[in-house]
C-alpha cells in the first residue's frame, strides 16, 4: 500500500476518534443492561411431515422404533444413555453412605405407591421404553426404546402395562404425526405422577396442558413448551428433582434464562441473593387440580365406603389440598437420600429426601417444597422400610395380605424382611418450580414482613423478621458464587 | 345527575364519605397490630372522668385521666395537631371541619377531651364510636371504642363494666385493651382509604367526615388494584399496588412521625453545624414516653400549622439520581416537576369533582352520583398546578380539582393536592408523549362542573396556572397553562413565527428552484443540439478530507434535522420513542459542531480558507455577473462566467452564501443548540439566554433556513456540465472541467500553499 493510503487511513481513523469523543461525551451513562429472556430459549424447529415416509402398518411399537432408526440411527442410543430409560442417575456419594450409589426410579422408595421394584409392569407404563415387567428387561435392546411417548402428536397414543402401546393406539397414525415433546407428551406421564392428575408434585398437573397464565405464566401468556427450558440435546433433557436425585448436575433454573437481577428494583433484587425465585412466584400450587398431601398406607385393607380422595381399601387414606401453600426450608440444590435398608427416624418421621441448606451458607436459598407426608410399611424388627409388591399376582392390591405382599417385595429388592412389620410415618420434599405466577400475582413484602405469615422466621434460623433484625452474614456481593435459582 | 340530600351539606365534604363496609360493624384490621403478649406497654385500670376506676363508678372511661397516670397528657394536648383542631385554634384549619363535626366533639359541658384510644388501642369499635359522636354524647365515645363483648356494654343504667376483662389489680387485660402506636388503619379511620383493601368492601357514601381520599382519590394501601374490591376498569392488567410505600410496608407515621420522636426528629439543615452530618444525641426514651409530642411532622397543608415543612421530602430519604438514567434531563424535570407528577400518575379511586348547597356531587372516576361497591371505577389522571415544596421550590404537583356551588349559585374551585397513591418507578409515568406532545397532559382541560350559570372561581392560596374556560351546555372546564408557570416543552410548544417563516422560507425556496428546474429543462428542449460537446478534461478538484469531512456533515446534518423533527413535532416521526429522539439528537449536534471544528482547522491550516472569502475589489459586479448567469445565461446555454478550478471552486455567490451559512447559521444553530442542551447544566446561563422559550423557537427557524439552504444547495449542484457532474466530484474528487476558455479568471489561478491534488490514480 502506498504511503498515501496510510496516511489517509491513519487521518480517517484519526477523525473518527475525534468524533467519537463527543459521542462519548453526550451520550447517558449507566443505561442497564437489558434482561432477554427471550435470547436463551431455543427456537423451535418447524416439524418435519413424516406420513410419507412411516406409511405402516406397524405390528407393535418396536416395529416403529426400527422405522424411526433407519433414518434417526444414533437416536436410540442416546435416549438409552438417558433417565428416561435407565431409570437411574450417575453414581454419585449420598451423604451417610459409603461409595457411589445411582439413584432414580428404579431403586429409589417414596412415600406414594413405594418403590418400582416388584411392581415393574404397573410403574413401567410411563417407561419411555416397551416390556419393562420384570427385573430381566434387556436395557441394550434399541427397538424397544419408545419414540413415540414423546414425539407422538396425534393425541391419541397411551401406554399401558409394562408400557406397551394401549390396544385402541393407531401405530401408524401416530407415527406419522411425530414432532417435538410438546406439554401434552411431556405431561402424559409428569402431569400424573402418582397415578393421577397433579397427585404428586402439586406444580405440575393436566391443566398445564393449556394453562391460563394465572396457573403458569410461561405456558400460558408466552404458549411456552416444558423443552424450552428442559432444553434437550441428544435426547438428554435438562432438569433435576430431588424426588430422584441427589446432586444438581444438569439442572435447570430460573437463571438460565433470566438475571438474577431481574426486577428494576435493587430493594427486591437484594432479596435474589437469599431467596429463591420461586419463593416469591410460586405462592401457591395445585391451582386448578388438587395435589395429595398426607397418604396413610397403615389404614388400606377395609371395607369402607371409597373416594379417591379420601379412602381407598387398596390404598388407605389420603389427603388433598387445593391452592396449596408451600413449605419453606433452605436449599442449595442438593439432598439428603434414603436408600433401601436404611434405618428409619426412632422419634419423629424419616425425611426421604431431606433438602440440604443452611441460612449461614450464602448458596443456600430460601426454597418453596410441596411436604409430602405419609405412614409406610415398615419391618418392625430391623427398623427400615419395606417395599411391598402391589400390583398383580400375589401383590397387596389383589389379596390384602402385607406379610405376601413385602415377601415379594424383598424378593425383589433383596432386603430380609424379619417377619413382623408396622407403619413408620416418613416425608418427602417436592421443590415447587412451576405454576409461576405473573409477577403482580407474587407474594408482596407484607407476605413475609412486618407480621407477614408465610415464612416463619425462626424456623429459618433468623432472630425474627430480617427487615427489622437483619439479614443473614452473606459475603460482599462480587463474591458471592452463583447460587441455586 | 341524580339527586341525593344528605342531612348536613354546607361545606365540603359534609353529607358524604365511605366507610369500609367490614370496618363499620367491626374493629378494622389489625395486620399490623402489634402482639400484645408482646407489647411493652404495662397493664393499666381504666379510670372515669374524677380519677375513679370505671368498675366502681359505672361511668364513661376518660382517656386522659386513664393515661395521664404516666404519659404528660396536659403536655400533649399542647402539642396536639388534632386537638388543636378539635378545640378550634384558628391557626390549625378549622374551616376544613364542617360545623357539625365541631360540636360533636364537644362534651356536654362544652370541654374537650384528648381521645386517645381512637389513635392507641388496638382495632377500636369505629362504628360505635361514630354513633356516640353522632348521638351528641361526646363524653362517651372513647368508652364506644371499647365495646366488645366481655368488657363494657350499654345498657339501659349506661355503661356496664364487666369485671372479668380486669385483671386482679383491676388493670384491664391487654387481650382486651392492647395499646400499640397508630397504625394505617387508625389514620385511615378519618382520613381516608387505608390498610388491606382485598376483602373490605367501601361504601362510598355514608357519614360524615372530611376524608381525604374523597377529596383527592389517594389511597394508601399495600393492596394490588386488581386484588382490591374496587371495580375497576380494565382491572386484570392493574397490577400495581394502590400506593408503593404501603406496598413496601410504612405506615402512615413512618412519615407523619412525632416531631420530638428520638428515631425520626432530624435537626434543621439550616441550623446544622457545618462539621456534623448527624446529631447522635436523642432525647431519652423515658422522657419521649412520658411528654410525646403529637404534632406530626407535616409536608403541606391549610392553616399554616408549626408543623408544615417538617415532614421529609421524597428525595431525604431517596436518591433520584439512580433508576432515572434513563430520563434525559432527569435534573430539568426534578426542578420544575413534583415527583408525584410522574409517580402518582393516576388515581385508582373516586374522588368529588363538584358539589353544591344540597349535597349533589359529581365525581371523578366514575360516572354514577351514588358510587356504591358495585359502581365501575374509571382511574383519572389528576391536573397539574405549581406547588410550593418543602425545599422552597415550586413545582407542577398532581391536584383534584373541587368545584363547591354555594346556595346562591357561586362556585368556586379549589384545589388539594395528591402526595399518596405512588407507584414505584416500574409503574410510573415513562411514556414521554404523555407531556412532550401536541396532547399534553400539561394542558389538558380538566372538567369542573356540568352546568353553572356563573364561571367558577379560583379559590385563594394556590398558585394558579391556568384559567376557567366554557365548554358547550353551561359546563366548565380548567384549562392549565404551563407557560404561566414558566415552563416551555419541547415537543408540545413550538413557535408559530418560527415555523410559519421557517417554511415560509423553505416553500419559496422551493418554488423558485422548481421554477427554475422548470425553465432550464424548456430552454434546453428548445435548443438546439450541440454540434460537438466542448471539450472537457478530468481535473482533481477535492482532496480525500475534503470529501470526507464534506459527505460526513451532509450525513449527520440530515439525521439531525430528521430527529429535529421528531423532537419538535414527535407524532410526526413514529417508532422511536422522544427519549432516543432528544439523545441522538444531542449526539449528532456534537458530530457536527466537532467536524465542523475540524474542517475549520483543515482550511485555515491549508489557507483554503481563503477561497470561501470574497475578494472586495470587483466583488459586485461579479456578483452581478454570476445572478445574471443564473436567471438568463444558463438558459442559453452560456459557459459559467468564471472558470471553475481546484483554486477557485466558489463562485462570488456562493461565497457569499457560504460566509453567511459559516458566520451566521452554524454559529447561530451551534449556540442555540449548546445552550438548549446544556439547560439543565448551566440554568443560569440559560436563564439568561432567554430561556428555552426564546432559544427553542430560535433554534428552529435556524433549523429551517438551514432546510432551505440545503435545497438550493443540492439543486445548485445540478448546474455543472451534466446535472450530476458535481455530485460526482464531491464523491469522487474528480470533476469535468471545460478547457475551452470562458470568462475571465477572477484571481490568479495558482494561490500558495494550496494543495495539489495527491491521487494520481
Amino acid at each position: 500500500m502506498s504511503r498515501d493510503r496510510w496516511r489517509a487511513l491513519a487521518g480517517g481513523l484519526g477523525l473518527l476518534i475525534l468524533l467519537a469523543v463527543p459521542v462519548a461525551l453526550v451520550l447517558p451513562k449507566g443505561t442497564p443492561p437489558a434482561d432477554d429472556p427471550w435470547a436463551h430459549v431455543p427456537p423451535h424447529l418447524p416439524k418435519t411431515d413424516h406420513s410419507d415416509l412411516l406409511p405402516g402398518p406397524f405390528a407393535d411399537g418396536p416395529a416403529v422404533t426400527r422405522a424411526c432408526l433407519e433414518c434417526h440411527e444414533e437416536a436410540a442410543s442416546e435416549v438409552m444413555a438417558t433417565a428416561h430409560w435407565t431409570w437411574e442417575g450417575d453414581p454419585v456419594p449420598v451423604p451417610g453412605h459409603e461409595g457411589l450409589h445411582r439413584i432414580g426410579k428404579k431403586t429409589a422408595i417414596n412415600n406414594f405407591c413405594i418403590s418400582v421394584q416388584s411392581n415393574w409392569a404397573a410403574c413401567t407404563a410411563c417407561h419411555a421404553g416397551y416390556g419393562w415387567k420384570d427385573a430381566s428387561f434387556d436395557f441394550t435392546a434399541q427397538e424397544d426404546v419408545d419414540c413415540l411417548v414423546c414425539h407422538d402428536q396425534s393425541g391419541q397414543y397411551v401406554k399401558s402395562k409394562a408400557g406397551l402401546p394401549a390396544e385402541t393406539v393407531d401405530l401408524a397414525a401416530s407415527a406419522q404425526s411425530v414432532g417435538g415433546p410438546t406439554r401434552d407428551t411431556c405431561g402424559s406421564c409428569h402431569f400424573k405422577g402418582g397415578g393421577g392428575a397433579g397427585v404428586k408434585h402439586g406444580d405440575l398437573d393436566t391443566s398445564l396442558m393449556n394453562p391460563t397464565e394465572r396457573v403458569d405464566v410461561h405456558m400460558g401468556r408466552h404458549e411456552m413448551l416444558c423443552t424450552d427450558c428442559h432444553v434437550t440435546e441428544k435426547h438428554s433433557v435438562r432438569g433435576r428433582s430431588i424426588s430422584v436425585s441427589v446432586d444438581q448436575a444438569n439442572r435447570a433454573s430460573c437463571t438460565d434464562c433470566h438475571s438474577t437481577e431481574p426486577h428494576g428494583d435493587s430493594r427486591i433484587d437484594l432479596h435474589t441473593r437469599s431467596v429463591a425465585c420461586q419463593t416469591c412466584h410460586i405462592p401457591e400450587v395445585a391451582i386448578r387440580e388438587a395435589t395429595k398431601i398426607h397418604w396413610d398406607w397403615s389404614t388400606a385393607g377395609k371395607d369402607q365406603p371409597e373416594d379417591p380422595h379420601h379412602y381407598l381399601k387398596k390404598k388407605g387414606s389420603f389427603e388433598y389440598a387445593e391452592l396449596l401453600r408451600p413449605e419453606y426450608a433452605w436449599f442449595d440444590g442438593t439432598a439428603d437420600r434414603y436408600l433401601l435398608g436404611d434405618p428409619t427416624a426412632t422419634n419423629g418421621s424419616t425425611v426421604l429426601n431431606r433438602p440440604h441448606g443452611d441460612r449461614l451458607d450464602p448458596n443456600s436459598l430460601i426454597w418453596p417444597f410441596k411436604v409430602h407426608r405419609g405412614k409406610q410399611i415398615r419391618d418392625a424388627e430391623n427398623g427400615y422400610l419395606l417395599v411391598p409388591k402391589t400390583a398383580g399376582a400375589g401383590g397387596y392390591w389383589e389379596d390384602y395380605d402385607w406379610d405376601q405382599a413385602v415377601r415379594l417385595g424383598c424378593e425383589a429388592t433383596g432386603l430380609e424382611y424379619s417377619g413382623q412389620y408396622d407403619f413408620a410415618e416418613t416425608e418427602m420434599y417436592w421443590a415447587l418450580t412451576h405454576m409461576v405466577a405473573p409477577a403482580d400475582h407474587a407474594l408482596q413484602c407484607g407476605d413475609c414482613h412486618e407480621g407477614g405469615d408465610v415464612l416463619d422466621w425462626e424456623a429459618l434460623g433468623y432472630h425474627g423478621d430480617p427487615l427489622e433484625w437483619g439479614g443473614r452474614p452473606l459475603p460482599p456481593v462480587t463474591d458471592l458464587a452463583e447460587g441455586t435459582r | 345527575m341524580k339527586r341525593r340530600s344528605f342531612a348536613a351539606a354546607t361545606v365540603l365534604g359534609a353529607g358524604l364519605v365511605f366507610a369500609i363496609g367490614a370496618g363499620a360493624s367491626e374493629p378494622h384490621a389489625t395486620a399490623h397490630a402489634e402482639d400484645p403478649a408482646r407489647t411493652i406497654h404495662p397493664t393499666f385500670p381504666l379510670l372515669d372522668r374524677n380519677g375513679e376506676h370505671v368498675l366502681d363508678s359505672g361511668a364513661a372511661v376518660s382517656p386522659t385521666a386513664t393515661c395521664g397516670r404516666c404519659h404528660d397528657t396536659a403536655f400533649i394536648a399542647e402539642h396536639d395537631l388534632h386537638a388543636k383542631i378539635s378545640r378550634r385554634e384558628p391557626a390549625a384549619g378549622l374551616a376544613r371541619l364542617t360545623a357539625a363535626e365541631r360540636t360533636s366533639w364537644e362534651r356536654a359541658d362544652g370541654t374537650f377531651e384528648t381521645d386517645c384510644f381512637v389513635c392507641h388501642v388496638v382495632a377500636p369499635n369505629d362504628a360505635a364510636r361514630r354513633a356516640a359522636l353522632d348521638g351528641g354524647r361526646a363524653d362517651d365515645a372513647p368508652t364506644a371504642e371499647l365495646v366488645r363483648a366481655g368488657l363494657v356494654s350499654s345498657g339501659a343504667a349506661g355503661w356496664e363494666w364487666q369485671a372479668g376483662a380486669f385483671d386482679a389489680q383491676r388493670h384491664v387485660r391487654a387481650d382486651f385493651v392492647a395499646v400499640q402506636d397508630p397504625t394505617s388503619e387508625h389514620c385511615g379511620a378519618c382520613h381516608g382509604l387505608a390498610g388491606d383493601l382485598s376483602t373490605a368492601i367501601v361504601d362510598w357514601t355514608g357519614d360524615v367526615s372530611p376524608r381525604r381520599t374523597l377529596r383527592t382519590g389517594e389511597v394508601f394501601s399495600g393492596t394490588r388494584l386488581h386484588d382490591s374490591t374496587f371495580n375497576l376498569e380494565n382491572k386484570e392488567s392493574r397490577g400495581r399496588a394502590f400506593d408503593v410505600h404501603a406496598e413496601r410496608l410504612l405506615e402512615c407515621v413512618d412519615c407523619h412521625h412525632s416531631l420530638n420522636h428520638p428515631v425520626f426528629r432530624e435537626a434543621r439543615e439550616d441550623v446544622r453545624p457545618e462539621h456534623l452530618r448527624f446529631d447522635a444525641r436523642r432525647l431519652d426514651l423515658r422522657d419521649y414516653l412520658e411528654r410525646p409530642s403529637h404534632e406530626l411532622s407535616l409536608a403541606s397543608g391549610e392553616g399554616g400549622h408549626d408543623e408544615i415543612g417538617t415532614m421529609r421530602g421524597c428525595t431525604a430519604c431517596h436518591d433520584a439520581t439512580t433508576g432515572h438514567e434513563w430520563l434525559p434531563y432527569a435534573e430539568r424535570h426534578f426542578d420544575r416537576l413534583s415527583c408525584a407528577v410522574c409517580h402518582v400518575p393516576e388515581m385508582a379511586a373516586p374522588a368529588l369533582r363538584s358539589i353544591d348547597a344540597a349535597g349533589d356531587v359529581a365525581w371523578r372516576g366514575t360516572a354514577a352520583s351514588v358510587p356504591d361497591a358495585l359502581t365501575p371505577i374509571a382511574p383519572w389522571a389528576p391536573v397539574l398546578i405549581p406547588r410550593r415544596e418543602a425545599d422552597g421550590r415550586t413545582r407542577l404537583a398532581p391536584h383534584n380539582l373541587v368545584t363547591e356551588i354555594a346556595a346562591d349559585g357561586e362556585a368556586t374551585v379549589r384545589a388539594f393536592p395528591i402526595a399518596h397513591g405512588v407507584t414505584s418507578g416500574k409503574d410510573a409515568l415513562r411514556d414521554c408523549s404523555a407531556c412532550h406532545d401536541q396532547d399534553s397532559r400539561l394542558t389538558r382541560p380538566i372538567a369542573l362542573v356540568a352546568s353553572s350559570p356563573r364561571p367558577p372561581r379560583l379559590a385563594e392560596g394556590v398558585a394558579w396556572s391556568g384559567e376557567i374556560r366554557p365548554r358547550a351546555g353551561g359546563a366548565w372546564d380548567y384549562v392549565p397553562d404551563h407557560d404561566d408557570a414558566g415552563l416551555y416543552v419541547l415537543g408540545h410548544d413550538s413557535s408559530r413565527f418560527a415555523n410559519v417563516a421557517g417554511i415560509g422560507t423553505v416553500a419559496a425556496v422551493a418554488f423558485a428552484i422548481g421554477l427554475h428546474a422548470l425553465a432550464r429543462i424548456i430552454a434546453a428542449r428548445r435548443r438546439p443540439r450541440r454540434a460537438a460537446a466542448p471539450r472537457r478534461e478530468r481535473v482533481h478538484f477535492y482532496s480525500r478530507y475534503e470529501r470526507l469531512w464534506h459527505w460526513l456533515q451532509a450525513l449527520a446534518i440530515f439525521a439531525l434535522m430528521a430527529t429535529g423533527v421528531g423532537v419538535a413535532f414527535p407524532a410526526a416521526i413514529l417508532g422511536t420513542d422522544f427519549a432516543t429522539m432528544v439523545r441522538a439528537h444531542n449526539v449528532i449536534g456534537f458530530v457536527v459542531v466537532a467536524n465542523a471544528l475540524l474542517a475549520a482547522f483543515y482550511h485555515v491550516a491549508s489557507g483554503e480558507i481563503r477561497q470561501f472569502l470574497p475578494s472586495p475589489a470587483g466583488f459586485f459586479d461579479a456578483a452581478i455577473r454570476q445572478t445574471r448567469y443564473y436567471v438568463a445565461g444558463i438558459f442559453r446555454d452560456d459557459p459559467h462566467p468564471f472558470e471553475r478550478s481546484p483554486q477557485r471552486k466558489l463562485n462570488p455567490l456562493q461565497q457569499l452564501t457560504y460566509l453567511g451559512i459559516l458566520n451566521v447559521l452554524l454559529p447561530l444553530q451551534t449556540v442555540t443548540g449548546i445552550l438548549i442542551w446544556s439547560a439543565q447544566r448551566w440554568p443560569a446561563v440559560d436563564a439568561w439566554f432567554g430561556g428555552l422559550a426564546l432559544l427553542v423557537p430560535l433554534h428552529a427557524l435556524g433549523a429551517w433556513l438551514f432546510a432551505a439552504f440545503l435545497l438550493a444547495h443540492i439543486y445548485l449542484t445540478t448546474t455543472g456540465p451534466t446535472p450530476l457532474a458535481h455530485v460526482k466530484a464531491m464523491i469522487r474528487g474528480w470533476d469535468l472541467e471545460s478547457t475551452e476558455p470562458h470568462g475571465r479568471p477572477e484571481r490568479g489561478t495558482a494561490l500558495p500553499g494550496t494543495p495539489q491534488p495527491e491521487e494520481t490514480s
